[in-house]
């Protein structure tokens, strides 16, 4: 594992992603194909940053810690921070930007993207639970609570792993 | 001039301690991190105006990576500068990254344990569940205001093509995913732009001369 290679994969798929898991799919693809993290990490790291303080989107930090240790936790880290800085010149530039349809139709374009390869990339962590009834009635359920928005999503994940401690 | 800048300084240690405490009490993650720093920024110390805070949210959307922190960028160079900027985001990140880190290096120690893996395998289909819902979530408003417009059956079919078409590229791996990621962002784009001048130029026609 070369850091700075690794470095490279954190910084690019949060640089041409937006929001705090748009990273997933183009990480998940980059590192599965090296074999430098499993669904499983992926499934470990996503869950810790449900659960933990500050943004989500600090699951990088995670998945860094469990392939490769404080390092990886580091450049997670670096990789989590830079690319928002962006907005600095995107503040400059605002009232001149706003309003073309040439920036909205790119930003559109890109969540529209992010969230097709989402939904296709996401469901193959399902394959480090294990597929059955219990599998299914959770993510029904989750899915659910999700949509009503009445209860905070942390407490959805936190719930769930009660459950799989008491259905063992 | 010398008393501004004590004061100034004594300001800006207060600020970091605010952000500060706002990283240690975001437990529930990203929606109480949001809450707490719009909290903070409106009202509590008011370092920007409601309409303020909702343009700044706005950029923040335009940004590339995790929108809490540009926003933090964004809200700590508006209050106090560049050292305000660099105050607010270690504020912010130092507890919440070592917290980060500090729970998954626990994690690790006890994985193996039967109880850690039965939680886990309850929590994957939730974190699949909600990836899923939110996902779903973030492509509604778009397509809704799509069905808004006055082209909407064009624009409707754009954006689905958009969002099966980066699918199905994923599903297939016929790219990486920043590049699908990319062509789709370009090619809606350049659709908005073509469109507008279209529309624009429709409007100019009906002008009676």
């Amino acid at each position: 594992m070369n850091p700075l290679h690794y470095l490279w994969i954190f910084l690019k798929a949060s640089l041409f992603s937006t929001g705090g898991m748009g990273n997933l799919p183009s990480l998940h693809r980059d590192l599965i194909a090296r074999k430098w993290a499993t669904e499983r990490q992926f499934a470990e790291s996503l869950t810790i940053g449900q659960i933990s303080p500050g943004p989500n989107g600090l699951w990088v930090v995670s998945l860094g810690y469990i392939t490769n240790g404080a390092l990886g936790a580091t450049i997670g880290a670096i990789a989590a921070i830079v690319p928002p800085f962006i907005v600095l010149l995107i503040d400059r530039a605002y009232q001149k930007i706003k309003d073309q349809p040439a920036v909205t139709g790119f930003v559109r374009g890109m969540s529209l993207a992010v969230a097709g390869t989402f939904i296709v990339i996401i469901p193959g962590l399902l394959h480090t639970s294990g597929f059955g009834p219990r599998t299914i009635s959770i993510l029904a359920a989750s899915m659910v609570l999700a949509i009503s928005g009445r209860v905070p999503l942390y407490a959805v994940i936190v719930g769930s792993a009660l459950l799989g401690i008491l259905l063992r | 001039m010398d008393s501004t800048g004590t004061a100034s300084r004594i300001d800006l240690t207060y600020f970091f301690t605010v952000w500060l405490k706002i990283g240690l009490q975001s437990f529930g993650g990203g929606i109480s991190t949001f809450a707490l720093i719009r909290e903070a920024a409106i009202r509590k110390f008011q370092w920007v105006t409601e309409e303020e805070f909702l343009e700044i949210w706005a950029m923040v959307q335009v940004a590339p990576g995790i929108n809490l922190i540009a926003l933090t960028i964004l809200l700590g160079k508006r209050s106090f500068g560049n050292r305000g900027m660099v105050a607010a985001l270690i504020g912010l990140l130092l507890p919440t990254v070592l917290l980060t880190a500090l729970i998954t290096a626990v994690y690790t120690k006890v994985q193996h344990l039967p109880i850690t893996e039965a939680a886990i395998r309850g929590a994957i289909p939730a974190i699949v569940g909600l990836g899923i819902v939110t996902s779903v979530q973030t492509i509604m408003p778009l397509l809704r205001s799509a069905v808004r417009d006055n082209r909407p059956t064009l624009d409707l079919l754009v954006y689905l093509l958009i969002v099966v078409g980066s699918a199905c590229a994923a599903a297939r791996n016929i790219a990486p995913i920043f590049t699908i990621l990319l062509a789709s962002a370009f090619s809606s784009g350049v659709y908005s732009v073509v469109t507008s001048r279209r529309q624009s130029r429709a409007h100019l026609d009906e002008e009676p001369l």
